[in-house]
């Protein structure tokens, strides 16, 4: 179920004041609605589109079931989390989370964390798909929902995500997680935690 | 629940925030929920075509001649992009070989390329478009003899990469 956590803000990057926005726990129609019909176009738009007989080998043509599979998976399990980030009557983040799974830190060894899953900002608002990308913070937001989520499950704050190839240097450099290096069991994605300490330091913007 | 953090200090964060991308997720589920085609290593199912082995020649060879260029041996150029140094071997010297999403990335940001426009290279991902074809096979028919950047393969590197720049909203 759907229930709104708290207001916060994105910042407009073409006019520099920061806009209100609305984090939700759980996800509805709307935001499944919003992604395939306002995500989806302007991701197709940006990129090089495949011939219709490629489409069907790639099964690209039922991807959006598999989506709506995908949540439908995962909503109502109690081991699943979903977040999204409202602004200007439109989505303009989601996430998911795992609430199940365990540190792999040495130091930080079989206690349980907050698994990010999925996380992705709207194509308007990234640099590179958007000529003059809109908001700026849905990541840091939902980052600090992660941490928040995991503080109030009794996990002190503990994160883990894989990041993908072009976000590395985010959770490497600014939100200073540790990097365990490239996953070989997760196409070689690069695994990163965050500890108590760290998870303190992000939310005190240190 | 609540989040552990305050609104301004969200703020003062958002602000100083630099501009990079924050996305987290599988390669084959960020892909098949955005409907976006997967590169071939990761489909189940093994392509029935595949690109045109000259893309990916022309991505060995450029490459090669970038690294020679900014005047690096392969270990310093896998130091530099965080990749293994067999990697750069195979990427340079194994034709037909499908980099890796990630490796194209990385090389990418040492080469200050557009990524997207070096995964179409690559084979990493799925190109239709003609013109930027051509434009590879042309490129890697003008660069021969790996030893040594001669005057006229510095002439066909530097347009080729203004070309790939050209070609980063696309």
């Amino acid at each position: 179920m759907k229930e709104p956590v708290e207001l916060v803000d994105l910042l407009n990057r073409n006019t520099q004041f920061f806009e209100e926005a609305q984090l939700y726990s759980g996800l509805d129609e709307k935001n499944l609605i919003d992604f395939e019909t306002a995500w989806k176009p302007a991701f197709r738009e940006k990129l090089d589109g495949a011939t219709p007989e490629e489409a069907g080998r790639m099964n690209l043509q039922d991807a959006h079931w598999q989506w709506r599979d995908k949540f439908a998976v995962r909503d109502g399990q109690l081991w699943s989390r979903a977040f999204a980030l409202e602004a200007d009557e439109l989505t303009q983040g989601l996430m998911f989370v795992d609430v199940s799974k365990f540190a792999r830190l040495e130091t930080q060894d079989r206690l349980h964390l907050v698994y990010v899953d999925f996380l992705s900002t709207a194509p308007w608002n990234r640099r590179g798909l958007a000529e003059n990308p809109k908001y700026k913070g849905v990541g840091r937001i939902m980052i600090a929902t992660a941490v928040s989520l995991s503080i109030e499950e009794g996990f002190r704050g503990r994160v883990g995500l894989h990041a993908l190839p072009q976000s590395e240097s985010w959770y490497r450099d600014i939100c200073r997680m540790t990097d365990l290096g490239a996953d070989a069991s997760y196409q070689n994605l690069h695994y990163f935690e965050m500890t108590e300490e760290q998870a303190n330091e992000f939310l005190n913007g240190n | 629940m609540r989040l552990h953090i305050s609104r301004e200090g969200l703020r003062a964060g958002i602000a100083a925030d630099p501009e990079l991308p924050v996305e987290v997720g599988s390669l084959n589920s960020l892909s098949e929920s955005l409907g976006m085609f997967v590169p071939h290593e990761l489909v189940d199912e093994p392509p029935t075509h595949s690109e045109p082995v000259e893309l990916r020649i022309a991505f060995g060879t450029l490459v090669g001649l970038l690294r020679r260029r900014m005047g690096l041996d392969i270990a310093e150029l896998a130091a530099r992009a965080r990749v293994a140094e067999e990697e750069i071997l195979e990427i340079e010297n194994r034709v037909g070989l499908v980099a890796k999403p990630r490796t194209v990335h990385h090389l990418a940001g040492v080469f200050g390329l557009p990524a997207q426009t070096l995964l179409k290279l690559s084979g990493a991902t799925i190109t239709n478009d003609e013109k930027f074809k051509e434009a590879a096979v042309r490129f890697a028919a003008k660069s021969g003899d790996m030893s040594k950047l001669t005057k006229h393969e510095k002439e066909a590197l530097h347009e080729y990469v203004k070309f790939l720049d050209s070609q980063a909203d696309g």
